[in-house]
């Protein structure tokens, strides 16, 4: 039996703004724009090298309905470079960038075949061998129909291959995006589901493969990780995957042992260590740094300068770092401090916060949260940002009672 | 939780002290100084640490140097029987803490065990002394108000500070109208920022129209050039035969008058060899009639007369020019000559003072020959002789007058003698005559010797004149003259010095003066007084007489001056001079007339002369003017005459040239008329050739000859030219202007297409370059990376504002709760004992509005705690901290320290309150008390002596 050899990726979101970089300098705005384009160069000239028999991109190519045209042109200019190794490509497009959008489509070259609003089925010949894919794109922006229903089921010794851009079922959040459950792809004895939407990278079954392969480039602090798109091999009996890291810029959290940091100077140093070892890693990061195992010195040396100030004063250690290294936050991870007389007074008010439910909350920032001209800037609360809130407001009452002392 | 021992090692004056506690009441009774207060402050200290060094809390260290510290052991209704040991260690102390199953804790534990209270809320909630009430008597009413509230739940303050600190931050941060806050500011940015983004992305839609009229403007392109490019093949079509139509035309024409021209004779360079020929005819002729002009024109000046007689009179003037010139310049002279006498005559004229021209005539004619000039010098001479004598003449009469006054000065000195002495003496006439006469005699001679030296005087100056005169004018005759002179003054001189009379006088006198020396004294005195007397007289007489002389001499000398000078006038009035100048300028007057009189004489010679010389002149100007038959002026007249005897022989020098040439010309015109015949013959040969009679002809004859190998040229060439063509159909029912027009019309459509062309062109390249820009254009991708960034920044801060927001709301949550839930049911509790421990008098406490306490009575009637007694205050006071404490005993079931609190209370009261007390069993009561009676007052109290717990230790 032959082999057949593709790469899968999806949720490439060319040119897409990056989400919460608050106090990023605008100077070097042109690297993040730039990297969701060079980590689509990654993966062309990967493909270019590589030659694998075809390719599958599922859905999400652009960010928005308001795509640039520079993305279109890139990636147009991508498939010419395809068309020109006599690589063919498979293409769905996805919510991000369904097909009602009224926007100008860009030619794409012959090698490259999208599938419409409506589940088709497209062969192709690989060394005597037939190839049927699935798939769809979205012919608007929600789609709520359980679009997994209309594929066929696998009936000969082709090779089947599912493109899917979705949500597994259950997920209230995302039950607009073509809703499935793992029994309803298993049921097709598809060789392989190529299923996009999802950035985080992630197998939903090894065998056969349902994989997401997360998105080519993180956008923000929950995207972490270095991103990339898979090489698969597929044999009727087996299958290979590799992880291809592709993303030009990586988001993470980075831990720092404070342990035995007594000076400022001891600090910045240490940050630097562990961040210069991350970046020679990584390459080009966004981070957010976790102080932890802050002992009482350490924790002495922090409280005499406010959290932003400690944040602004790394941030310009960095400024001018090669690659771009960008701290997003820093966060101390302190231990109840001991010894505290002020509990008595903090204990009550944070019980009292501590009844509130999600519609207290809401009430309670309604102002802001739910002011006619800014909550159109402004995301629901998540539940684990309201608990950040209260973190928040336990440290700031208990600043506020210790200056009182 | 209750205390029920403490082991103290060392604290203050305490040391190694036990003190076991009941769990309910304990009264610690002491005299001040026992030490109350020192044991009250050991349980707060062991169990929320010795205080810092240098805080205003006394660390009550023992001064013997024993061990510092102790211990509390307690039971907790959770944490059992626990054992909490504090020693000196770090500042606040090494504590430990045990737990009844064997458990070991340190601060932490301690904490945990005393619910997170530190000493300042405990002591707050849990201890009161009179010294907090009597502070409390010291508050106004609102102060008094919130310590009572704040008391009860310490730190609120801080919490409500906390609370309006957050409120107004969240105003700095956000307010829902607002503009200046720190959101509503990003709120404003990110307004901005999305429209500047809805701006950027209606740029993008202009992308997709612009790309489908790109399309359509290359299939309009493509359709404008394909018909452009039919159009020009058919104008090039037309061009061509419009090009070769005329070429057609032109052949037949050339082949027409060809043929019409058929066969012509013409010599070979026929117009060349006659042209010149022609040429040298015509120079041949133009030669003929120049020498024939000549010819004539030498006639003419053949013709011209030399007038010989003419020539000889003007040589002979010329011979005479020296003279002429000589003439003209005396001319000259004379005139100058006059005109300086006229100048010297009027001079002098004026000088005489001639004012009219007739004095002038009379002065001219007056005599002034040398007898005149003798006649005038003689008169002055005698003039000048009276003047000398008159001056003489004075002299003579000045001395005279002088010797008169001498005289009669004299005769005043002279004094007379007496009487007696006159006629002695009168005795002595005789003698005395002759001796006068004598005298007398002498004094004439004397006197006349004086004149003779006069005379010898004069003489010798006019010889001395005469040498001085003779010397100068060299004249040695006069010389000799003059020093023979003197010798003849000498001899005149001697002869008069020997007079015969003088000697014999002065015989007499030498005789008779030897006698007369008896009579001396008296004859002399009278004789001489006579003498001198007379002598006087006579003396003056004389000189009177000859001063009347000398009179008339000076007399006769005026008239004779009168008569001179008379004369003189006389003289002068005939030279025209009136009155008499001085006699010295006479001559000059004189001499100036003779000199008038020479220069007048003068003058009339030269105008004589003048008048000789012009008449010469004015005969030779006729002379002349007759010759040259002209008028000449004086000036000129030899220029013009040597010029007219130039002229003249110029004339006679042409002729001669002339009849030399005249007979070459002669032989020239002859040889030249001889060629030009021959020439006529030739070009006559010529006409013959070509089959003409005439110039005209000839050249018509050439044009002919000309145009058919033109014309033969021509259909050459048109062959030449069509050939390239090739075979090429030509409707000759097509003009060339029907063929334009076509080509016209068509090169518009052309034209006309071909600006569409161009705008369709233009319109492309724009919109190229549009979406080129749009699909380059980083603007909108930088705007949404900005706009995330942005949102990022409003997020964080929304979120702390959200965290403050969170912090105020908890806080006001908590407190409303406070208020509404807790308060009240401290408040009513509060009432109870106070009620009970006013016995009845009033029935509750309460907060009013605006946050004071009142305390109303059982009759309904409301009093402020300002207006109540210090002891009802106090009460009222420990109502609203029992209930308090007695509200807390979940959370904090401390033991209640007292400081005397009861010492103003009366004796109804007091059972009152020890009532409560003995009522309230939850809380364990430590009491101090200086009183001693109080620890009879309860009932089930455990007592405690203070003073003696030193005894018992001192007592082991």
């Amino acid at each position: 039996m032959t082999n057949i050899r593709f790469l899968h990726t999806a949720d490439l979101h060319l040119d897409t703004p990056f989400k919460g970089m608050a106090h990023f300098p605008a100077e070097q705005f042109a690297i993040l724009k730039e990297s969701t384009f060079q980590a689509f160069s990654n993966f062309i000239a990967y493909a270019v090298r590589t030659k694998p028999d075809f390719i599958v991109i599922v859905g999400d190519i652009y960010d928005g309905e308001e795509r640039s045209l520079r993305a279109q042109l890139k990636f147009q200019e991508g498939m010419k470079l395809l068309q020109k190794a006599e690589i063919p490509v498979y293409l769905s497009y996805g919510n991000h960038d369904h097909l009602k959008g009224n926007w100008t489509r860009f030619e794409l070259p012959e090698n490259v075949h999208v599938f419409n609003g409506e589940v088709e089925e497209k062969s192709l010949q690989v060394r005597g061998e037939t190839v049927n894919l699935y798939g769809f794109s979205y012919p608007e922006r929600h789609v709520r129909q359980a679009m997994i229903d209309l594929y066929p089921v696998a009936e000969n010794d082709a090779f089947h291959i599912g493109l899917l851009h979705g949500s597994v079922d259950g997920d209230e959040t995302h039950a607009v995006y073509a809703p499935f459950t793992k029994a309803a792809l298993l049921s097709k004895r598809y060789d392989y589901w190529a299923l996009g939407h999802i950035h985080k990278r992630q197998h939903l079954q090894t065998e056969p493969p349902i994989v997401y392969p997360g998105n080519l480039q993180g956008r923000h602090r929950n995207e972490r990780g270095v991103k990339g798109f898979y090489d698969v091999t597929l044999s009727k009996t087996s299958s290979d995957l590799t992880f291809i890291p592709a993303s030009a810029i990586v988001f993470e959290n980075v831990p720092v042992s404070c342990q035995g940091i007594r000076h400022a100077g001891e600090w910045f140093d240490l940050c630097e260590d562990v961040l210069h070892a991350f970046t020679e890693q990584v390459g080009a990061a966004v981070v957010s740094l976790q102080m932890v195992d802050i002992d009482a010195e350490a924790d002495a040396l922090f409280q005499q300068t406010s959290e932003e100030e400690w944040l602004f004063a790394l941030r310009d250690r960095f400024q001018h770092h090669s690659p771009l290294l960008w701290i997003r936050a820093i966060q101390f991870e302190r231990q109840v401090i001991e010894n505290d007389a002020s509990e008595i007074l903090l204990n009550p008010v944070m019980e009292t916060m501590e009844h509130w439910g999600k519609e207290d909350w809401e009430t309670l920032l309604s102002d802001l949260y739910q002011h006619t001209r800014s909550m159109k800037y402004l995301e629901r609360l998540t539940a684990e940002e309201v608990e950040e809130i209260q973190m928040e407001v336990e440290k700031s009452l208990r600043i506020e009672l210790s200056e009182r002392r | 939780m209750k205390i029920e021992k403490l082991v103290i090692y060392g604290f203050g004056k305490h040391e190694d002290v036990t003190v076991e506690l009941g769990s309910s009441i304990n009264i610690l009774y002491g005299h001040n100084e026992a030490g109350k207060t020192t044991i009250q402050q050991f349980i707060l200290h062991i169990l929320f640490g010795f205080p810092p060094r240098n805080s205003q809390f006394l660390r009550y260290e023992p001064k013997s140097g024993s061990k510092y510290g102790g211990q509390v052991h307690l039971r907790d209704p959770l944490y059992g029987k626990c054992m909490i040991e504090r020693v000196r260690g770090k500042s606040a102390g090494d504590v430990k803490v045990y737990f009844e199953n064997g458990e070991q804790g340190d601060e932490k534990a301690l904490k945990r065990l005393l619910r997170q209270y530190d000493r300042a809320s405990f002591e707050a909630i849990f201890s009161f002394s009179l010294l907090q009430l009597q502070d409390f008597e010291k508050m106004d009413e609102q102060q008094f108000s919130r310590t009572l509230l704040a008391s009860g739940t310490t730190g609120v303050d801080h919490l409500l500070q906390i609370e309006s600190k957050m409120e107004k931050e969240m105003e700095r941060l956000f307010k829902k109208n607002g503009r200046n806050p720190m959101l509503n500011q990003k709120l404003n940015e990110l307004n901005t920022l999305e429209q500047e983004l809805q701006e950027h992305r209606k740029k993008l839609d202009h992308y997709a129209p612009a790309i489908r009229r790109l399309k359509e403007i290359d299939e309009s392109l493509l359709t404008i050039r394909t018909e452009m490019k039919r159009l020009t093949d058919e104008v090039r079509q037309l061009t061509t035969a419009r090009q070769l139509y005329p070429l057609y035309v032109e052949k037949e024409t050339v082949t027409k008058r060809l043929q019409s021209i058929g066969s012509q004779q013409f010599p070979a360079d026929g117009i060349g060899r006659y042209e010149t020929i022609r040429h040298k005819l015509t120079e041949a002729e133009a030669i003929v009639f120049s020498l024939q002009d000549e010819m004539k024109r030498l006639e003419q000046i053949l013709e011209e007369q030399v007038e010989e007689e003419k020539l000889i009179g003007l040589n002979q003037l010329i011979a005479k020019e020296s003279d002429w010139h000589r003439k003209l310049s005396t001319m000259t002279a004379l005139e100058t000559e006059q005109a300086s006498l006229l100048e010297r005559q009027a001079q002098l004229g004026s000088r005489l003072g001639m004012q009219t021209p007739e004095e002038m005539e009379i002065l001219i004619r007056a005599d002034a020959s040398i007898r005149k000039e003798e006649e005038m010098y003689e008169r002055l001479e005698s003039l000048k002789a009276y003047d000398q004598e008159l001056v003489l003449i004075e002299r003579e009469q000045k001395r005279l007058q002088e010797a008169l006054q001498r005289i009669s000065e004299k005769a005043q000195y002279v004094t007379r003698p007496s009487d007696e002495a006159i006629a002695q003496a009168k005795n002595w006439p005789s003698i005395q005559k002759q001796m006068a006469e004598a005298k007398a005699y002498h004094a004439i001679q004397a006197q006349q010797q004086q004149q003779t030296k006069r005379i010898g005087m004069i003489f010798i100056g006019l010889a001395l004149l005469l040498i001085g005169y003779s010397l100068i004018n060299q004249q040695y005759g006069l010389l000799f003259i003059a020093s023979l002179i003197p010798a003849v003054a000498l001899f005149y001189l001697k002869s008069r010095m020997n007079d015969s009379n003088a000697q014999e006088m002065d015989e007499i006198l030498a005789t008779y003066q030897g006698r007369e020396q008896e009579m001396t004294d008296l004859v002399i005195r009278v004789e001489s007084y006579e003498h001198e007397r007379k002598k006087l007289k006579e003396e003056k007489s004389q000189l009177e007489l000859d001063m009347h002389r000398l009179q008339e001499t000076y007399d006769g000398l005026l008239v004779d001056i009168q008569q001179t000078e008379q004369l003189l006038q006389t003289f002068l009035t005939h030279y025209g001079i009136d009155g008499l100048p001085s006699a010295t300028i006479i001559p000059e007057l004189f001499r100036m007339i003779r000199e008038i009189q020479e220069v007048t004489r003068q003058l009339t010679d030269v105008k004589k002369k003048r008048a000789q010389f012009a008449s010469e002149i004015g005969q030779r100007m006729l002379e002349a003017e007759a010759i040259l038959k002209q008028d000449i002026p004086r000036e000129d007249l030899y220029d013009w005459i040597r010029k007219e005897q130039q002229r003249h022989l110029q004339v006679m020098e042409r002729q001669k040239a002339q009849k030399m040439r005249r007979s070459e010309l002669a032989n020239e015109l002859q040889e030249k008329q001889t060629y030009r015949q021959f020439l006529r013959e030739q070009i006559q040969t010529l006409f013959q050739e070509a089959n003409v009679d005439g110039e005209e002809a000839y050249y018509a004859a050439y044009q002919i000859q000309q145009e058919k190998i033109a014309l033969m040229e021509q259909q050459r060439t048109i062959d030449l030219q069509l050939a390239v063509h090739g075979e090429f159909e030509i409707d000759m029912s097509e003009t060339d202007v029907t063929l334009e027009n076509s080509i016209q019309n068509l090169k518009e459509v052309i034209e006309e297409k071909g600006q569409d062309e161009t705008v369709l062109v233009e319109e492309k390249a724009k919109l190229e370059n549009q979406t080129t820009a749009l699909i380059t254009d980083e603007t909108y991708s930088q705007l949404q990376q900005q706009f995330e960034v942005e949102k990022a920044q409003f997020t964080e801060l929304a979120k702390v504002w959200a965290t403050k927001k969170a912090l105020a709301a908890a806080i006001a949550q908590m407190m409303d709760e406070l208020k509404e839930k807790k308060l009240p049911n401290v408040l009513a509790e509060a009432s109870s004992i106070f009620e009970k421990l006013t016995d009845g008098r009033y029935a509750s406490l309460l907060i009013t509005t605006e946050g004071t306490f009142e305390a109303v009575s059982t009759f309904g009637m409301h009093f402020p705690i300002i207006e109540l007694s210090q002891a009802t205050k106090e009460q009222a006071y420990l109502s609203l901290r029992l209930a308090l404490a007695g509200s807390m005993i979940e959370t904090a079931p401390f033991p209640i320290i007292m400081d005397d609190p009861f010492v103003h209370f009366d004796e109804t009261r007091l059972s009152h309150i020890i009532e409560v007390l003995e009522q309230s069993t939850a809380h364990q009561f430590i009491y101090f008390t200086c009183h001693e009676d109080m620890q009879y007052r309860f009932k089930r109290a455990k007592t405690i002596n203070v003073s003696e717990i030193g005894k018992i230790r001192s007592d082991k």
